[in-house]
This record gives structure tokens, C-alpha cells and sequence, in this order.
């Protein structure tokens, strides 16, 4: 498999998720048309890392807004790497968010509330 | 001719302190554009960043919604495909900001729509919560581009209920007016 790498535009964010390294990493805003298209092959990435090479996944998240059907995606994603963690799987996830920005905030500690894996809320 | 009456639409834009209009079909790139022009104008003018941010998000889920969901679809040159069209308005007064949005919906989609408004209505922050995370769980229908979580997102950035008003326009079409406000300290 390769890194997956996609270039930030004002309405998608940057993504790039490392294979050697296990991080991956999401910056940006994303209010896509269809956030199914954008979402399906960072989705399958993660997939495909963890049934190829299972090792060890950082995922920092450092976003400054998000509609509601990419929350969604963010929402899938996180099922995926629970399944991971619960089978054993090393799980890290970061969220960024900007000081003053109690919305992004709030996303994430909701997003991260229902899962295991380790989760820290970082200010910037 | 008509066309020289702009005055009187002008003044009447005014009056209404109408800080952004725009009706027809809502491409993806329109929607960045006036995303791009909330961001700048009101950044300056808000000295706090989460009203302008939960300003900035409840526009973008009234005019997906308008984009995803209007009947009345309109091709756009540069795009193979139809996006929906209608009309979304911002107004100001006395620092209260006013997302309006208009589009026309059919009989099935409007039940659901004002139903769903009404339960959204009589929730507190709480439940809103609960609310949104309960649907944002269920898995998504087949055809749907969108979660079905935009007017609950609305309504807990807004803080405010979600006003809705009924036109029928034809046997199977309605214009479906929503509004939300949005203050400074609400929520706090």
C-alpha cells in the first residue's frame, strides 16, 4: 500500500496519513458536496493499514470546521479503529482545536465519548 | 422598465439590513464563495470568532440542505449534474443575525421536514444532544448525500428555534420557508 496524501482545498482538508510511520494526519475544513466521496478513500486507507501492516495508529485531527455529514464520516472512521483497538490494536487519537474555539471542541470531546481508545483534547 | 426600479429594491434591501441574498441553484462553488464572503465580512465586524463560526456553520447546513434537497433543480454549466436551487437570506438587527432560507420541497419531504422542526422545537440542550447523537449512529440510507443531521446541527448552534413557513405552490410542491437566529452569549 502507499501513503495517502490529498491537498487541502477551502471546502476539503489536507490529509496525510503515513504508512511507515502510523501517523495520520487531518487539517482543515470539510463541508464537501458529498463527504461519502471524499471520506471513502481515507475510510479504506485506514482499512487497508490495519489489515496490512497492524501497527501502531496516531491520528491527529486538526480541524476548524466541519459540516455535519463529514462529522459523520469522522463518526466512522472512529468505529473502525475501535474495532482495532478492542482486537488489540495500538490507538492513539489527538484533537486539536484553536483555544477560543468551543464549538470544534465540543465535537470532538461528543465524537470521542462513546469509545475506548485513548483520546486527548489539545488546545492550540 | 423594470430594470430601473432597483432603487426601490435597494432601499427595501436596506431596510431590512440584508447583509448577504442570493436565489438560485446552489453549486458547490457558490456555496464556498458566500462561505468565503460570511468568513470576511463578518469577521471583522464580530470580535468573537464563535459567533461567526456558528453563523458560518448553520449557513452551510440551510444552503446543503437547499443544494441536496430542493426539487427544483437547476444544471450548472461547468458541473454534469443538477445541484438543488432556492433562495438564502442573511439579515442583521441589533447584532441578532437571521439565516432564512426558501426552496421547494415535495409532499413526502415536507411532513418529515416540519415534523421533525417540531420535535427539534420542544428540546432543550440536552436532549438536542442526545438527539444528535442518536441519529448521527444510525446508519446512513442508501440515497441520502447528507446525514440527516443538519436542522438539529442548526438548532443547537443557533440556540433559538427553528421558524418554518408553508406556500403551496402546486399539487405535489411546496415553498418551504426555515429561519434560525443566531446572538452573541447565547448559549453561555
Amino acid at each position: 500500500m502507499n501513503n495517502l496524501k490529498i491537498q487541502k482545498t477551502k471546502y476539503t482538508m489536507e490529509v496525510n496519513f503515513n504508512k511507515d510511520t502510523g501517523i495520520l494526519e487531518m487539517e482543515g475544513s470539510s463541508y464537501p458536496e458529498n463527504a461519502l466521496d471524499f471520506f471513502g478513500p481515507i475510510i479504506d486507507w485506514i482499512k487497508d493499514y490495519i489489515s496490512e501492516i497492524s501497527k501502531p495508529i496516531i491520528l491527529n485531527i486538526r480541524l476548524n470546521y466541519l459540516n455535519t455529514s463529514s462529522t459523520k464520516c469522522i463518526l466512522d472512521s472512529f468505529e473502525i479503529l475501535e474495532q482495532y483497538f478492542q482486537s488489540g490494536g495500538d490507538v492513539k487519537i489527538n484533537w486539536f482545536y484553536a483555544e477560543d474555539d468551543e464549538d470544534i471542541k465540543e465535537t470532538g470531546e461528543e465524537l470521542g465519548e462513546d469509545f475506548s481508545f485513548p483520546i486527548e483534547y489539545i488546545a492550540y | 422598465m423594470a430594470e430601473l426600479e432597483l432603487f426601490e429594491y435597494y432601499r427595501k434591501m436596506c431596510e431590512r439590513n440584508i447583509v448577504l441574498d442570493f436565489q438560485g441553484a446552489i453549486s458547490q462553488d457558490m456555496l464556498v464563495g458566500m462561505a468565503e464572503l460570511i468568513k470576511s465580512k463578518f469577521s471583522l465586524e464580530m470580535h468573537r470568532t464563535n459567533l461567526v463560526k456558528k453563523l458560518l456553520s448553520i449557513f452551510i447546513e440551510m444552503a446543503q440542505n437547499i443544494a441536496f434537497y430542493s426539487t427544483e433543480r437547476a444544471r450548472v454549466d461547468h458541473i454534469d449534474k443538477d445541484v438543488g436551487a432556492g433562495i438564502i437570506v442573511v439579515t442583521e438587527k441589533d447584532k441578532v443575525y437571521t439565516i432564512t432560507s426558501g426552496n421547494m420541497v415535495n409532499k413526502k419531504n415536507l411532513l418529515f421536514i416540519i415534523e421533525h422542526c417540531q420535535k427539534i422545537n420542544t428540546m432543550d440542550k440536552e436532549e438536542l444532544k442526545q438527539f444528535y447523537k442518536e441519529k448521527i449512529k444510525l446508519s446512513r440510507k442508501k440515497d441520502e448525500k447528507g446525514a440527516g443531521l443538519g436542522l438539529i446541527d442548526v438548532a443547537r448552534k443557533s440556540g433559538n428555534p427553528i421558524q418554518f413557513n408553508i406556500t403551496p405552490v402546486d399539487e405535489n410542491n411546496s415553498f418551504l420557508v426555515l429561519s434560525v437566529k443566531v446572538q452573541e452569549d447565547n448559549n453561555e
